[in-house]
């Protein structure tokens, strides 16, 4: 069964085009990281499933319930165009051009958008259904300060779903003796290190049983002492079969815990597979070139 | 001439009452209004965020002084009122003076709260007004102590001003007592009382801070 599904999504900032027709789906129970370098779109990709960014087109469905669906269907033509051949980059290509026959210009196809099409959203109440079926860990965990850990996670369950305080304790205390924290349910955030703040931020989010969990960096902000913790609390939701997206620089993590890899480049998926295939044999050269680059540093 | 401390604390202890009435009765519109207010100031909309800096402006940039000779005279001048209220009308200009100063710490205080907090409850499903209340006001009274426990102890002395309106309170009544007697000593117990005041204030605000120091 798909609990995500992502179809043709794009989405700008300005000019700026961040997320070019993306699409990807999920399963149940699977684990799928996305890599990429810095700019290449994956966090804009996280933030518009998670709400907190608006797509300008596409559709987007989590567990049956469609959060965006496309009403006007994009349009696009491939045109003709003569550009200068002193333009091409390919200066080889240029010059025997010129020597051929005097061709100052060459025709090169271009893709032109006719129509942008259009998408529309939800209605309120379907966008919060679909939110609480969604989990999200941050990078930096944004616990909130003032609440101990336990009310930490006991709060939403409380608040949101009217669960009582008492199942919803007993709830949280399950997830902290999960995540080893027990000892920790009546300190507050400060008192914890950064590796044990993102666990509780993982038990937080857990305790609304999403249907999916989201990972945006969780290692990211953490000494690389801590977040071996932080992979250990992962793999062991991944034997639950948990169904997980995560955002990662730790190739040998998503190695290790991915059942499959999304590399993602200048807004475009360019490469996607199981991860031996994508971080041991890729086919593209962006993803070569990525991957060499992260093995040299 | 000698002063009569039996005529003079008594009468000062009363007007002391009335300085407190405008010190609490400021408090109980300012904190709240301030609230609205800050929300107008952080509002996407311009024709809410507009009027509302031009309220900031004219109530932080002109006397406290003159705005309530303008409250006092106001009604009648323009509207032909007569007989309001002086106490009213004091408390009505002290308000909203310090509505806006009180706006304008609360929307600091806002705007210092990291936009994770507010992300990591909208992803939990807290509602606006959840999260207002649960996540970010309590993060945001924290970090305006300071700040709140100067504007409260110049309230404390800025109530003497009221005396330009004719309402008798501590420095009205030691004014008068000063002249009457041709002595500083009334002043100087006048002095006595605001310090008193304001130590009460300042302890106050101390242990307001000290409640807080549960987190970081």
């Amino acid at each position: 069964m798909e609990i995500l599904s992502a179809t043709h999504v794009f989405k700008a900032f300005e000019k700026n085009e961040v997320l070019k027709d993306i699409s990807f789906s999920v399963a149940q129970g699977e684990v799928v990281a996305i890599i990429g370098p810095s700019g290449s779109g994956k966090t804009t990709l996280l933030r518009c499933i998670n709400q907190f960014e608006t797509v300008d087109y596409g559709e987007i469905t989590v567990c049956g319930d469609k959060m965006v669906t496309i009403e006007e269907k994009r349009e696009t033509e491939w045109i003709q165009t003569e550009i200068e051949v002193e333009m091409l980059s390919d200066t080889s290509a240029a010059e025997e051009l010129l020597e051929e026959g005097a061709v100052t210009k060459e025709t090169q196809l271009v893709e032109r958008v006719i129509n942008p099409g259009r998408s529309v959203y939800a209605d309120k109440e379907t966008l919060r259904k679909i939110r609480l079926n969604i989990g999200l860990v941050f990078q930096n965990f944004n616990l909130f300060p003032h609440f101990s850990v336990l009310r930490n996670i006991t709060e939403a369950p409380v608040a949101v779903l009217g669960k009582s305080k008492q199942e919803a304790e007993a709830i949280a205390m399950e997830l902290l003796q999960k995540m080893g924290l027990a000892a920790k349910a009546n300190e507050y955030p400060y008192q914890l290190s950064g590796g044990q703040q993102q666990r509780v931020s993982i038990a937080r989010a857990m305790a609304l049983s999403p249907a999916i969990l989201f990972f945006d960096e969780p290692t990211s902000a953490l000494d690389p002492e801590l977040t071996g913790e932080i992979l250990k609390v992962i793999r062991s939701l991944a034997e639950e079969h948990m169904t997980m997206v995560i955002v990662t620089h730790e190739m040998a993590f998503a190695r290790d815990v991915a059942d499959r890899v999304i590399f993602m480049s200048d807004g475009v998926i360019v490469e996607e597979g199981p991860p031996e295939q994508v971080l041991g044999d890729p086919q593209e050269e962006r993803t070569k070139q990525f991957l060499l680059r992260y093995t040299e540093n | 001439m000698k002063v009569d401390f039996g005529t003079l604390l008594p009468a000062m202890l009363q007007a002391s009452l009335t300085s407190l009435a405008i010190f609490f009765l400021t408090l109980i519109i300012a904190l709240p209004l301030g609230l609205v207010i800050a929300a107008g100031r952080l509002s996407k909309h311009k024709v809410i965020r507009w009027p509302v800096q031009v309220y900031l402006l004219i109530m932080r940039g002109t006397p406290l002084m003159l705005q309530l000779f303008f409250f006092f005279f106001g009604p009648f001048y323009i509207f032909g009122i007569k007989g309001v209220s002086r106490l009213a009308m004091c408390i009505l200009a002290f308000g909203l003076n310090y509505t806006a100063y009180f706006a304008e710490i609360y929307r600091g205080g806002m705007e210092s709260i990291p936009v994770g907090q507010h992300e990591a409850a909208a992803a939990l499903g807290f509602t606006r007004e959840q999260t207002f209340f649960k996540i970010i006001l309590p993060q945001v009274v924290k970090r305006i102590v300071p700040p709140m426990g100067n504007e409260f102890m110049t309230l404390v002395k800025d109530t003497a001003l009221a005396r330009v309106i004719a309402v008798v309170e501590l420095f009205d009544v030691a004014a008068k007592a000063a002249s009457g007697y041709v002595s500083t000593v009334p002043f100087i117990v006048a002095a006595v009382f605001y310090l008193v005041m304001n130590a009460i204030v300042g302890q106050a605000f101390l242990f307001t801070e000290r409640k807080l120091d549960y987190y970081r």
